[in-house]
């Protein structure tokens, strides 16, 4: 056990919960990277929490339940059931393909930072002329064939360590797995935070790094573990380069 | 139910087995639908929930991993996961009941075949209500609302009027105890 152990092992249960936020998975995620030890104690707790629902009364459906299951089963998809951000999501990933870029562009950093963080939007309006787009640049994360219906955006600030992902057509994982991000520079691969997506296969994930993002060459998604790995080790789903590294 | 022909009906269902995604939710289908009902309060709503989880094992039964988890395990976190989206997605009024751990997880007749399983499946059932029940009540009230309704620890602290500290301890302290009752390495 290292000292940030003491600091960590107290939100274990909760993280096997799922009743944390963003900055303390984060938290978290970064430790159990390295800490055998909390991550096994983590898997502990996950057994607990997997257990939990057996306590629950069992109660029998109605019996009128399972034809309904079966139309939907034999049903085409039903569209995509609205989601918290769903539309700001789309709006990101589908960027590519809307016009004119740049009207578009400033709604969608408008939106962005309007519902996660007006502070920066201050900076960013009161930095410089227009709408600040200068400041902002966009990796678009390309699908592997591990995940073909997939697409990705990272927006990110040019001088600054922190950014939003928005992914969407990731398929949804079993409970022990998340999607760990990782930025790359020289090889080198940093994990860039963990995200599970909804069942619509939706995702949105703020990005922290000490270093400017806009630094790094390179940005992947793969399949890991639940609480994350010290390097990739399972499937990329995702991948894009910089414009920087493209040049 | 045994694991391990848990297992073996999700291999069946990810090939697009019929008969074996009907039996599966005939094994399932009372605990899916009881711990939605016990979440969500509406008949109405957690029958929609037992549809959507039904419909995910369905469609996502290939992404099932044996190495990480039991199905039964897989399929209560999927649907306790879908009762807390419609929960904080405000579908349902929160004060329509308080969840509870079954006093007694009596379960309706086993699906035909599985008699063999059901002796132990309730053994099991029990030792994670007795070992609930042990728990001081103090610890209990903040797991319900952790486990049942997905409150983050300030939402509990709130809820029940008691600093954020506690609400951790307690949290912490009742897993503890259940890991060690259980068995849970």
């Amino acid at each position: 056990m290292n000292s940030d152990c003491e600091h960590i092992t107290d939100l274990l249960p909760s993280l096997a919960l799922g009743i944390l936020d963003a900055d303390e998975r984060q938290r978290i995620a970064t430790h159990l990277a390295h800490c055998d030890r909390c991550r096994s104690e983590v898997q502990g707790y996950d057994a607990v929490v997997g257990r939990l629902g057996l306590g629950s009364p069992q109660i029998a459906p109605p019996a009128a339940l399972k034809q309904r299951l079966l139309r939907r089963i034999m049903a085409p998809e039903a569209p995509r059931e609205r989601q918290p951000f769903a539309w700001f999501s789309r709006l990101l990933v589908g960027w590519p393909r809307l016009a004119p870029i740049g009207m578009m562009a400033g709604l969608a950093l408008a939106v962005f930072l309007g519902i996660s963080n007006f502070y920066m939007w201050h900076q960013v309006r009161t930095s410089g002329s227009g709408s600040g787009l200068e400041n902002v640049s966009l990796v678009y994360l390309h699908p592997t064939g591990a995940a073909p219906g997939a697409s990705g955006t990272l927006l990110m600030f040019k001088e600054g360590g922190w950014g939003m992902l928005v992914v969407q057509g990731l398929p949804a994982l079993a409970p022990e797995r998340e999607y760990q991000l990782w930025l790359i520079q020289k090889g080198q691969r940093t994990s860039g935070g963990l995200f599970s997506v909804s069942a619509q296969g939706e995702a949105q994930l703020e990005v922290r790094s000490a270093r400017p993002l806009a630094e790094f060459e390179a940005f992947g998604i793969t399949i890991e573990p639940r609480g994350g790995s010290t390097g990739p080790t399972g499937k990329k789903v995702l991948g894009g380069h910089t414009r920087r590294a493209d040049a | 139910m045994s694991p391990s022909d848990d297992a073996t009906l999700m291999h069946r269902i990810a090939r697009g087995d019929e008969r074996a995604f009907d039996r599966f939710y005939e094994r399932h289908k009372s605990t899916v639908y009881g711990l939605a009902l016990n979440m969500l309060g509406e008949p109405a709503t957690a029958e929609e929930a037992t549809l959507d989880v039904f419909v995910q094992i369905w469609r996502h039964a290939s992404e099932y991993n044996a190495r990480h988890a039991s199905p039964r395990t897989w399929l209560l976190a999927i649907a306790r996961n879908k009762a807390i989206d419609r929960l904080r997605r405000g579908k349902v009024r929160p004060d329509l009941q308080q969840p509870q751990w079954a006093d007694d997880p009596l379960t309706p007749l086993p699906a035909p075949g599985d008699l063999e399983t059901d002796v132990a499946d309730r053994d099991e059932r029990r030792r994670v209500v007795r070992a609930v029940r042990e728990l001081p009540e103090a610890q209990r009230q903040v797991l319900r609302l952790a486990y049942f309704q997905g409150y983050s620890h300030g939402q509990i602290a709130e809820a029940l009027a008691l600093p954020l500290g506690t609400v951790k301890t307690r949290i912490r302290a009742a897993m503890q105890q259940l890991k060690a009752a259980l068995g849970a390495t």
